[in-house]
């Protein structure tokens, strides 16, 4: 029988509002999306987890190019290949993620939507993984899927303007969407660019936000200097954040 | 608290260059933050009894979930190619130059193509 997400037996006390945001992270994984079944979603969360032992991965990561090294990934055959290699590679070289191979692996057989859902299950799970890692629990087991279909139903006003695939941009966000784009907020802008990045499929965005709401800082801390909900202080947080960050190349 | 001091930016804990005066305990804070990137399960332990010992449990579970969201949010910006905002560009020069930023691959600014 598979366990439920719980940090009850955890050394370290973990805050209620992260072992909330976690169980609705896992129920979103296992629960059918927008475009994939529930069964889709929590083999993307396996195959995430799989990419530690894919020795195609490593070669590539070593490699000056991740480009020139072809070669079929160690893979728990659950999925297309296409759906494989996209969640290898973000996983694991996602600094070397240029815009022509994506464009490459766009098609009918993997639209831009489904692109974007599966982007948001790699993240939910790395994230709830990565979590159990740093404060040295095991990691949850894996939902079991839930039966039924995928909504199907995509934003309107979707444009490509900035990023390599459509985001949507709160002057066209539905009232769900807009939920993400902090307003009123002192200065805050409303829709920084990495709020915007899943919102081609608002459920990724909604869900993904309240993780980030949960452990990272809340809007209303991020943009109001005496407001910190956190025991540390918030230069130690973007401390962290940071070198996170600059390990893994990213720019933005 | 601030990596900045009359206006030079602090930047070697980012870079993992060195200690900085500046963020009380930054030391433990970002070898914690290095290990959960790249470590072993071995050294990523060390790193959090570190963190432990200097600054407590609560600050432990804030660090492991800042790390957290930023190793998942990492790939969601690279996976989906966003511009960072242009307004963001004359107010970011100084670290930017500091830590060689613009050389990243992943360097993508709204209007500037790429």
């Amino acid at each position: 029988m598979k366990m439920a997400v719980s940090y009850a037996n955890s050394a370290l006390a973990v805050r209620a509002d992260i072992e909330t945001a976690h169980k609705a992270a896992w129920g979103h994984i296992a629960a059918p999306g927008t475009w994939l079944d529930g069964e889709t979603r929590v083999a993307i969360a396996a195959e995430t987890r799989n990419v530690a032992a894919c020795a195609l991965c490593a070669e590539r990561k070593a490699s000056l190019s991740p480009y020139t090294v072809e070669g079929e990934h160690d893979h728990l055959g659950a999925l297309p290949e296409n759906y494989v290699e996209l969640i290898h590679r973000i996983v694991s070289d996602p600094a070397r993620i240029a815009e022509r191979w994506v464009r490459s692996m766009l098609g009918d057989d993997l639209p831009d939507t489904h692109y974007v859902e599966i982007v948001g299950v790699v993240a939910h799970s790395i994230c709830v993984d990565t979590f159990c890692d740093g404060i040295g629990v095991a990691r949850h087991d894996l939902p079991e899927s839930v039966p039924g279909e995928p909504a199907r139903v995509g934003p309107d006003g979707a444009a490509e303007d900035i990023s390599w695939l459509p985001t949507v941009g709160p002057e066209a966000a539905s009232d769900d969407l807009k939920k993400i784009y902090p307003g009123n907020i002192g200065d805050a802008p409303t829709a920084p660019h990495v709020r915007r990045a899943m919102s081609l499929v608002p459920a990724e965005a909604q869900s993904f936000f309240a993780l980030n709401d949960a452990q990272y800082l809340p809007p209303e801390a991020m943009w109001q200097v005496d407001v910190n909900p956190r025991a540390i202080e918030k230069a130690q947080v973007e401390l962290v954040a940071s070198r996170v960050s600059a390990l893994n190349g990213c720019f933005y | 608290m601030s990596l900045q001091d009359e206006g030079s930016p602090d930047l070697g804990l980012v870079t993992g260059a060195g200690p900085s005066p500046y963020i009380f305990d930054g030391d433990v804070f970002a070898g914690f933050a290095e290990q959960i990137v790249v470590g072993t399960t071995v050294e990523l332990d060390a790193a959090r009894q570190a963190l432990l010992d200097r600054c407590g449990p609560r600050a432990v579970v804030d660090a492991a979930a800042v790390a957290a969201l930023f190793n998942a949010i990492n790939r969601v910006a690279d996976a989906i190619g966003i511009q960072v905002e242009s307004s963001k560009f004359d107010r970011t020069g100084d670290f930017r130059t500091a830590l060689d930023l613009d050389s990243f691959q992943t360097a993508r600014f709204e209007g500037a193509g790429g």
